[in-house]
């Protein structure tokens, strides 16, 4: 298969939905209600990356999970799982 | 709206509106590239500082904020994308300088697509900051 233009690959390689998936917003539920901005506060990211996270539209590095899981004092596959083949 | 792509909206808007007048005093008053591109830059950075400290003013907070890692990919990626953008206005301006040999037309060739592969730079950065990366 043809490679894709590399200037056009540089923004449509961002759309894939990745294959992990979370329970970011079920553990911020769990723990108080904690809201999208305070949780992005406690681990270094703007509320919009939070929302990005939740909705399975962004893959946080592994840094900034392991910072999630240990808000939610879980671990990281309590946090995170992986729904790909 | 996060701080980061309503910057990109201000910087976009912008450079759409300063590259409108920069065509208008190239292509419609006939002035020459040197004294077309200094009020061009000139424009271009007041308004580009009076746009960055009217929206700081707005959230101080989030203007102190460094970009966190999504933002940094969106803005690596922008900028890639925007490179393409400038390297084809460059490549255009040199062939044009080749067959032409007018020194004004790749002048303004080159310009013209600086503005635009900035224009496009935070256009990327705001359809990818919606896209979520």
């Amino acid at each position: 298969m043809a490679r894709r233009f590399s200037c056009c690959a540089a923004l449509s390689s961002m759309g894939k939905r990745p294959p992990i998936t979370n329970r970011v917003r079920e553990l911020r539920e769990a723990n108080g209600g904690i809201s999208q901005a305070a949780l992005g506060d406690a681990v270094g990211v703007t509320r919009q990356t939070i929302i990005a996270i939740e909705q399975g539209r962004y893959s946080p590095s592994l840094e900034t999970s392991f910072r999630i899981a240990r808000v939610f004092g879980a671990g990281l596959e309590d946090v995170f799982g992986w729904d790909g083949e | 709206m996060s701080f980061r792509e309503r910057s990109a909206w201000v910087m976009a808007l912008l450079l759409i509106g300063v590259g409108a007048f920069y065509v208008k005093l190239v292509a419609v008053d006939g002035v020459p590239p040197s004294a077309a591109a200094v009020p061009f830059v000139l424009f271009t950075i007041v308004l580009s500082v009076v746009g960055q400290i009217a929206l700081a003013l707005s959230s101080p907070k989030e203007a102190v904020s460094p970009a966190d890692e999504r933002e940094r990919i969106v803005i690596d990626k922008a900028g890639h994308f925007a490179s393409f953008v400038l390297a084809t206005g460059v490549v255009v301006g040199l062939g044009q300088f080749m067959i032409r040999a007018d020194g004004s037309a790749m002048f303004h060739t080159v310009l013209t697509c600086l503005i635009l592969s900035q224009a496009a730079e935070y256009g990327a950065q705001i359809f990818l900051l919606r896209r979520a990366v």
